[in-house]
């Protein structure tokens, strides 16, 4: 596993500066917090004045500084591009907190040709909207944040893929950086372990009899082992769909023959990708140019046209039946969009299931991923018992579950 | 992520209609029944008008549907059905 920490520090200041250039020959405070305290938020490198301090005494010791009220949504509004930007690169970005990001870069190395090209596409990420990020590259979530800590704007540190290494290079650095509750930090201080690398020669027994689980993840990391996984941020998808009615459905026979063959497809489409719907936004186009769209968030997000079909269907069968009926002409098209995409829940098979079609169902997703729509009709009825002959049968596109 | 979405526009939805209109050539009587039906083969002589009805649906769409169907035995011995299309006097086949 590679990861890339992205680190973009002084981020307010940086903000500030970024707009305001003359700001540029001075130091800077920024506060936040309420009238009667503000304390900094951030302060200028020079100025040495730590996060917290309150305002009054900062400007006693920094008294020549240009002080700014924070600008918190402009802030964040800048980091948001830059973690827009970083997804442009690779979709498995966890947004750590405002300033911190880490990306799983793996993968990536044949897409942009090489680790060093794939961390300078990174850094131009930053550096496009006018901020400096220091980058760290390391086989673990810790060990990349510790060298991004340690990098210079357009100096990227990578450490190799090897356990050894990286217990090399987080040796000299403070316990401080690990993270654990400050309880645990000070009492590593007390029996004088101040750098990694007194800590990782601890026995793993000694540390969890003094920290417990903590002293246990501490030592794990120390000493190269980190197995901590990306919070990668969820994106927002989508499947969307529609089914053109060849003529305006005017019952609700033909109405429901719409929405089972356009969920049919739609849900097939989201089966494809390994995906469940959490929620369903189905519009009804009518003939009158009125439109009318029925929202279900599921409780359990679901994979199933079946379930989907019989929610719809339930819904549609009150609404219609009621005074204030929101199809009040025959409907001309369908559509659908399933979104709030995420893991089905798993559900056990029964054990004597049925397991007929599986070959139908295998040989039909294979010509469908080859033919983008399923080759195979069927007959079905649409509305028999119609006046017009071509309303009553159709051909349907069969598609596999 | 990109939006997967196999939305195509203008595209007709996953079914298709069975049993469509199939235009013929017609030739009326006096009386505006058809007469003959000249097919590709060859023409074929209408022997008797068995049925006859019509079909007014759709008003309010701009094409509505106002068809004369007549159900027509043929000189073959045959039966088929045809239907004189009122909007634009075009004259098709279609199984009823």
């Amino acid at each position: 596993m590679s990861i890339a920490c992205v680190k973009i520090p002084h981020l307010p200041i940086q903000c500030e500066l970024s707009r305001s250039s003359e700001l540029r020959s001075r130091n800077i405070l920024i506060y936040h917090g309420e009238e009667s305290r503000p304390v900094i938020l951030d302060a200028s490198s020079n100025a040495y004045i730590r996060r917290g301090t309150s305002l009054v005494r900062a400007m006693s010791q920094c008294p020549e500084a240009a002080v700014i009220r924070a600008d918190e949504d402009y802030y964040n509004a800048s980091w948001n591009q830059i973690i827009k930007s970083l997804l442009n690169i690779t979709d498995r970005v966890e947004d750590a907190a405002r300033g911190t990001a880490f990306l799983a870069i793996n993968g990536l190395y044949a897409a942009y040709g090489g680790q060093d090209q794939t961390v300078e596409f990174i850094s131009k990420a930053t550096t496009e909207h006018g901020l400096e990020a220091l980058i760290g590259v390391a086989p673990g979530r810790f060990s990349a944040y510790c060298a991004a800590i340690r990098a210079r704007p357009s100096k990227p540190i990578r450490l190799p893929n090897s356990r050894s290494a990286v217990k090399e290079f987080l040796a000299p650095m403070p316990v401080d950086l690990l993270p654990m509750e400050t309880r645990a930090i000070e009492l590593m201080h007390d029996f004088a372990l101040d750098t990694m690398g007194e800590l990782g020669m601890q026995s793993l027994s000694a540390l969890q009899a003094q920290l417990g689980p903590d002293g246990r993840r501490a030592w794990e990391l120390v000493n190269g082992f980190d197995r901590s996984r990306l919070n990668i941020i969820e994106q927002p998808e989508s499947i969307v769909d529609e089914l053109q009615f060849p003529w305006p459905a005017a019952s609700m026979d033909a109405l429901s023959f719409g929405v089972h063959a356009l969920l049919d497809r739609a849900f097939t489409s989201l089966q494809r990708v390994g995906k469940a719907a959490g929620r369903m936004d189905l519009t009804y186009e009518m003939s009158d140019s009125e439109s009318w769209t029925y929202r279900h968030v599921f409780k359990e997000p679901t994979a199933s046209a079946k379930i989907a079909h019989s929610v719809v269907m339930t819904n549609l069968e009150m609404k219609t039946q009621s005074e204030n009926s929101p199809i009040r002409s025959p409907v001309e098209t369908i559509s659908v969009e399933l979104s709030r995409l995420g893991q089905a829940r798993a559900e056990q098979s029964g054990l004597w299931n049925k397991h007929e079609g599986g070959d139908l169902n295998t040989a039909l997703r294979q010509l469908t991923a080859k033919t983008e729509s399923s080759p195979v009709k069927k007959i079905v009825e649409v509305e028999p018992w119609s006046r017009i002959p071509e309303r009553r049968l159709a051909f349907a596109e069969v598609t596999s579950r | 992520m990109v939006t997967n979405s196999r939305k195509t526009p203008g595209i007709r939805g996953s079914y298709e209609p069975l049993n469509m209109p199939v235009p013929v050539q017609v030739v009326p009587g006096l009386d505006g029944r058809p007469a003959k039906i000249l097919e590709t083969r060859k023409p074929s002589r209408v022997e008797k008008v068995i049925d006859l009805w019509e079909l007014d649906d759709e008003w309010w769409r701009e094409k509505p549907i106002r068809r004369r169907y007549f159900r027509l035995l043929m000189d073959s011995g045959g039966v088929l059905t045809v239907f004189k299309d009122l909007s634009s006097d075009e004259w098709f086949s279609q199984r009823y």
